[in-house]
């Protein structure tokens, strides 16, 4: 009897032990996939102009309601995709939000979308708070989707095609000269 | 009985400590909550320090040795486990998305498996509270042991669920 209560503590052990470790393999792999999904992102030039926003819904930093629909409402928008894990993003924050400040039109017309663990994210986007629409959201997140975007930084400009819905009209922003836009 | 005790336990200290230990945890759980466009504005940050302190609450009656602690330990888990299964419900029949931080970081978009399980959960705290109130109290300690190792493992699982039920997704997201 002693030998079989042994055995049987032992082979529970084994099994406890076993599933410790497929549960810790379970959460690598998905960090991996995850990384994976990131670097098979399609880079953002692949956006063509004319492609269309899909539907979204979601609530900006400041807690205001972000939808497809309400995008466009003050005219023209540029759009940022950053990533605080992107060292380029990191390079080019200062500069965009010079940039951003620039704007005629403040920060109804720039929306800066922060893809991240929420804690680091939400630390890099302070910044932006001021001259942008910030939402901060996860990989894959309803704005990614919504976009297609996958790869950082992305910066594109939208517009109301001819029947109002907003559209890409330009993947190729620089952000050294201040454009006016057109209202 | 004491198998019941440590699930729902596992499962409350498991949920505790993603939303408090884990660095971040806390904050990230604030905007899950106000992503699931559930609770206004002005509640967010009162509502979250409840939820932790329930879950709290719960993981300490259950860990007492004693009768009542454990129905008043069930009885709350049971109280908090609805709650969230409504809150989920109104979230997804809103049709927010966001990533459930039940038990700390996660991808995983809300989705009726949360209800399921939350409803299970619930369930079994129900069971828990009556089999308190109504069994006499555990016989052969040995029986406990075995029934409180059952219980650890079943609650460990609950807790990962979303990375088990992820394994049997396609992995690539579905192009649009």
């Amino acid at each position: 009897m002693p030998f079989l209560t042994a055995a049987v503590v032992l082979v529970g052990a084994l099994g406890a032990l076993n599933l410790v470790l497929v549960l810790g393999v379970v959460k690598r792999l998905r960090e991996h996939s995850a990384l994976l999904a990131v670097r098979r992102g399609a880079p953002s030039a692949d956006l063509e102009v004319g492609t269309r926003i899909g539907e979204f819904e979601t609530v900006t930093e400041a807690a205001e309601p972000l939808t497809r629909a309400s995008l466009t409402e003050a005219g023209d928008l540029l759009v940022a995709f950053l990533s605080p894990g992107c060292a380029p993003c990191v390079e080019k924050l200062p500069g965009f939000v010079a940039h951003a400040r620039s704007l005629p039109g403040g920060r109804r017309r720039v929306l800066a979308v922060v893809v991240g663990e929420p804690g680091e994210a939400a630390a890099f986007a302070a910044p932006l708070g001021p001259v942008a629409q910030v939402v901060v959201e996860e990989p894959n997140g309803a704005l990614s989707r919504a976009f297609g975007v996958h790869s950082y930084p992305t910066l594109l400009r939208i517009g109301p095609d001819a029947e109002g819905r907003p559209v890409v009209t330009s993947n190729a922003v620089d952000l050294t000269r201040p454009t006016a836009m057109a209202v | 009985m004491t198998g019941l005790k440590c699930l729902v336990g596992v499962v409350f200290l498991l949920a505790l400590c993603g939303k408090t230990v884990v660095r971040g945890g806390f904050g990230g759980f604030e905007r899950s909550l106000r992503e699931l466009r559930v609770v206004p504005r002005a509640y967010l940050r009162p509502v979250a320090v409840l939820v932790v302190a329930g879950e709290a609450g719960v993981v300490l009656a259950l860990a007492v040795p004693g009768r009542a602690t454990a129905v008043v330990g069930f009885g709350l888990a049971t109280a908090l486990l609805l709650v969230f299964t409504t809150g989920i419900a109104r979230g997804l029949r809103r049709g927010s998305r966001t990533p459930c931080r039940c038990f700390g970081a996660s991808t995983t978009p809300l989705g009726p498996h949360h209800l399921l399980r939350n409803l299970l959960l619930a369930v079994l705290a129900v069971l828990g509270a009556t089999t308190t109130v109504v069994a006499a109290p555990d016989g052969h300690p040995a029986g406990a042991l075995v029934a409180a190792a059952a219980g650890l493992v079943l609650g460990a699982l609950a807790a990962t669920l979303d990375e088990l039920l992820a394994l049997f997704q396609p992995m690539t997201p579905q192009r649009r």
